[in-house]
């Protein structure tokens, strides 16, 4: 035994006591018989052989202990090696299997990376606007005080400032309540001017909300009195980007509205209010007393302005807090009637803080969330129904290898390597996807959305979506495997091949996913149809004026700066003379306020109506050349002109829509689109793979047809019809779903009705054409083929 | 035949590498490789070089496998590992020179220095 005689067959991993027993034995055995073989062949008889083999082997037993001994430290060394090398094995071999097969693993993995992705994304997008917690003590203590006016509109307002002091005189439900109104002041004096977010603020908002400054002190009482010493305080963010975070600002002065204002305190980091104000760049940086006037204190139900947030006292619910502010409210139009007459019905309403500031948005993220956590579901589903497939596809390989020696860990491993592989692929992919997701929506977000810019990856929930998807990966991919380990080897290479159709119970399995996917792709594509085409409505609203060529000048006239109005009509005069002199300047207009861009609105009363009969209308006031710079077509009577001077009888220009309703801000409506697209792709990408695996599945039986004379145009309409069939089932389901769900986002849309017949007609239209090209494709591989190849086929 | 000489302590770890330094081998091939080599001078254990080779395996010095012989037996073959091989190299260099310096003092006349 010389050469060659190190043939190797079988690999044996090292297994239990047993089998470390029996080798030893083995080995140990074989030898003492090549050495009888030996010694006979030297010319010793059969029985003497025997007895010199095992003198000259020695004490078996001790030998046998020892070497028991070592083996055990052995075995746990080639464990450990050989784990790796077969791993390495198994992972090339799947790779090599996986790109033999590159739609399949294309769809897996953009499935899931979908699926992962967008729930990743829309959890981080939810839990920053919706489960942020607000830098307040006890916030789900704190409560914003509303007004509402039902008979002039919808909304919310402030109170004016005899109001604010009758809910904070006369309430027994709150422990604190402090009152606030947002407004903008100049900066200027020291380094770049600047015009700065801010608030007045009464000198109880610090105390109700819980928090003190991180230096310095907040506002006093004393301060919040008219005539009282004018401080601010300021934010972290300011103090640090304007002071560079020097701690002697306390008691610098800073010129505000070209007003001396005393530091007195600055807020900690990460403190911010209004809660409302969403974007960085909307929110307060600087606080400063509110200090009445007395004037302002006699002006009941003028103004709309002072925002109110209160601390419920112990013991207090929600409820009982919106009694006691009704019983309020129905002193204050007891005690005026004068004022509280025709429309102004004044009501007031108490909302939890906490979900006060993403009201608007909870809805739509909510029905987002729901989406794509479905959206998930149907993504795992998906890729269950692929891996179970291949899985079945593969029991005759697993067979064949089973009936060469390979253990059943070993099978099951090379499943669980497949399955990581394609799990750990989408993850990855859905991780990029979702961070793509999230910083998109950062960047272009509407920013009427609170939290939005804080939005990030949640790595918990990251963690569960990759979570769920390797499970449904090693469920799916295991369940064959595991299946075909307790199956007789001889009996699954007999079976395998004569499998036609891929099984009945299997095939109604694949069909059901097919309507489900069909009737939620429809249910999404109505949904987002919808959503676009009040977007385009929105943007073919006509605006009223010709935005192109037109350049914008933002600047302020400081009332302490131009005390008198003359001195401001002779700067604004010089403004306006050099501008138009600038070379292709046409006309200059000037006004307050931009269509569109800027909110100011006031109430009015029309003459002979009712008194105290007030509507709301924006408006703006505007310059000579304004209408003509704006390319403002004039439809009845005349523009403003030199005679409106101020003695001269006040004059205003309205618009053709005044007196009809007020259109609603439709703003959030085109951010929407962009989700219903997304999560489109998804059911179609898994409509396509569903359908089009199907159709494969059943190769042998159409090489059956084939061989029995059916035309190759006959099969690929077999093949289309009947992926047609499931479809259009589906389809029939979405749009009964999709009808529900267009009436709950009603309120969404601008200008188109829920039911709308061109968004149904193109969803439909646009599903059919998924369903022919997914079925078609492989519909037409089958009509090509070769019969016998497709019988043989598995 | 000669009387076997009985083996130095130590001594079968390196004879057993040396043997499957040539070719990877199964435990009956090392015991006759080795009676070979000696020309049966050298009293070799059957149970030690059991023993040698677990324990050789157990350090990562020879790996073994389950092959099939001419006869289409099956056999647990040993080879050589990388680490064998470095130990082989080392071990023997060192047993060369201690076995040098032993026969030079061993074999000096009286008087003369050692060398």
């Amino acid at each position: 035994m010389t050469e060659r005689p190190f043939r190797r067959a079988f690999r044996l991993a090292p297994g239990g006591r047993r089998r470390l027993e029996r080798e030893l034995a083995e080995e140990l055995a074989f030898h003492i018989e090549a050495r009888i073989e030996q010694l006979v062949a030297r010319g010793l008889a059969p029985d003497e052989a025997r007895t010199e083999a095992l003198r000259r082997f020695g004490s078996l037993p001790d030998a046998r202990r020892q070497i028991r001994a070592s083996a055990a430290r052995t075995a746990h060394h080639v464990r450990a090696r050989e784990g790796l090398g077969s791993l390495r094995r198994d992972l090339r071999h799947t790779l090599r299997s996986l790109r033999r097969s590159p739609g399949m693993v294309a769809v897996i993995v953009l499935t899931l990376a979908i699926g992962i992705g967008a729930n990743a994304a829309v959890f981080g997008l939810v839990s920053a606007v919706l489960l942020r917690t607000p830098p307040y003590a006890n916030p789900s203590r704190l409560v914003m005080l509303w007004q509402r006016l039902p008979e002039i509109g919808e909304g919310r307002f402030g109170a004016s400032p005899p109001e604010y002091v009758d809910y904070r005189d006369r309430n027994r439900v709150f422990s604190e309540l402090a009152g606030y109104i947002n407004l903008d002041l100049d900066l200027t004096g020291e380094g770049t001017p600047e015009r700065l977010q801010a608030a007045r603020v009464t000198h109880t908002l610090f105390s109700t909300l819980g928090v003190k400054p991180f230096l310095g002190r907040a506002i006093s009482a004393e301060e919040d009195r008219p005539g009282g010493a004018k401080v601010v305080v300021l934010s972290y963010g300011l103090w640090q980007r304007r002071f560079g975070g020097d701690a002697n600002v306390l008691g610098r002065t800073l010129r505000l509205d070209e007003q001396p204002y005393t530091v007195v305190g600055v807020m900690p980091r990460g403190f911010q209010f209004p809660w409302q104000g969403t974007p960085v760049s909307d929110r307060a940086e600087l606080w400063i007393p509110m200090a009445f006037t007395p004037a302002e204190l006699q002006a009941r139900a003028e103004s709309y302005d002072v925002c109110m947030v209160a601390r419920l006292a112990r013991g207090v619910t929600l409820a009982q807090a919106r009694q006691d502010i009704s019983r309020i409210v129905r002193e204050m139009r007891r005690e005026h009637p004068d004022i509280y007459t025709g429309n102004l019905q004044t009501q007031a309403t108490v909302e939890a803080l906490v979900a006060d500031a993403s009201e608007s948005a909870r809805p739509l993220l909510l029905t987002l969330l729901g989406a794509v956590a479905f959206g998930l579901l149907i993504a795992c589903a998906n890729v269950a129904n692929l891996l179970l497939t291949r899985g079945v596809a593969r029991q005759h390989e697993t067979a064949v290898r089973r009936a060469l020696g390979a253990s059943a860990g070993q099978v099951v491993r090379r499943a669980l390597v497949e399955a990581l592989v394609l799990a750990g692929s989408g993850a990855a992919a859905g991780l990029a996807l979702a961070y793509g997701i999230v910083w998109i929506f950062r960047s272009l977000g509407p920013a009427q959305i609170p939290g939005l810019t804080q939005a990030h990856i949640d790595a918990r929930v990251l963690a569960f979506t990759v979570f769920l998807a390797l499970l449904t990966a090693l469920f799916c991919g295991l369940a064959p495997a595991l299946k075909s380990t307790r199956q007789d080897a001889q009996q699954a290479l007999k079976q395998g091949g004569r499998q036609m159709g891929g099984g009945r119970e299997r095939q109604r399995l694949r069909g059901a996913l097919v309507v489900l996917e069909a009737a939620s792709a429809m249910v999404l594509l109505v949904g987002a149809g919808l959503l676009i085409h009040s977007f385009i409505r929105v943007l073919l609203v006509p605006p009223g004026f010709a935005p192109h060529g037109v350049a914008l000048v933002r600047t302020t006239f400081d009332r302490n700066r131009y005390p008198s109005d003359t001195t401001r009509r002779v700067a604004e005069h010089a403004i306006i003379e050099r501008l138009a002199a600038l070379p292709g300047v046409t006309a200059v207009g000037l006004t307050t306020h931009l269509p569109l861009a800027d909110e100011r609105r006031i109430g009015f009363r029309v003459q002979g109506g009712a008194p105290n009969e007030y509507h709301w209308a924006q408006n703006a006031l505007v310059g000579d050349d304004y209408f003509r710079a704006m390319h403002i077509p004039l439809r009845r009577g005349r523009t403003f002109s030199a005679q409106d001077t101020p003695d001269a009888p006040a004059t205003a220009v309205i618009n053709e829509t005044m007196a009809r309703t007020y259109w609603a801000n439709a703003d959030p409506v085109g951010r929407v689109v962009i989700w219903g697209d997304r999560k489109l792709t998804i059911v179609v990408v898994g409509l396509y793979g569903v359908l089009s695996y199907s159709v494969a599945q059943r190769t042998s039986e159409l090489g059956v047809r084939m061989a029995l004379g059916a035309q190759p145009s006959t099969v690929s309409w077999l093949v289309v019809r009947s992926g047609l069939r499931l479809a259009g089932l589906g389809i029939g389901i979405g749009v009964v779903a999709a009808a529900g769900a267009g009436a709950a986002i009603a309120r969404l849309l601008f200008g188109v009705v829920p039911l709308d017949p061109v968004t149904y007609v193109v969803a439909v239209a646009a599903l059919i054409s998924v369903s022919v090209l997914a079925s078609y494709a492989p519909a037409r591989r089958a009509g090509r083929l070769d019969p016998a190849l497709a019988l043989r086929a598995e | 035949m000669p009387t076997p000489l009985p083996l130095v302590k130590g001594t079968l770890d390196l004879l057993v590498l040396k043997a499957l330094s040539w070719r990877p081998m199964h435990g009956f091939e090392i015991t006759s490789w080795l009676e070979d080599r000696s020309g049966g001078r050298l009293d070799v254990d059957d149970s030690a070089l059991y023993q040698a080779v677990h324990r050789m395996e157990a350090r990562g010095l020879v790996q073994a496998e389950w092959g099939i012989t001419e006869n289409n037996r099956r056999a647990r073959y040993y080879r050589l590992t990388t680490a064998g091989r470095a130990h082989l190299r080392s071990e023997g260099a060192r047993w060369v020179r201690y076995a040098e310096t032993v026969t030079g003092i061993i074999t000096a006349r009286a008087g003369e220095a050692p060398a």
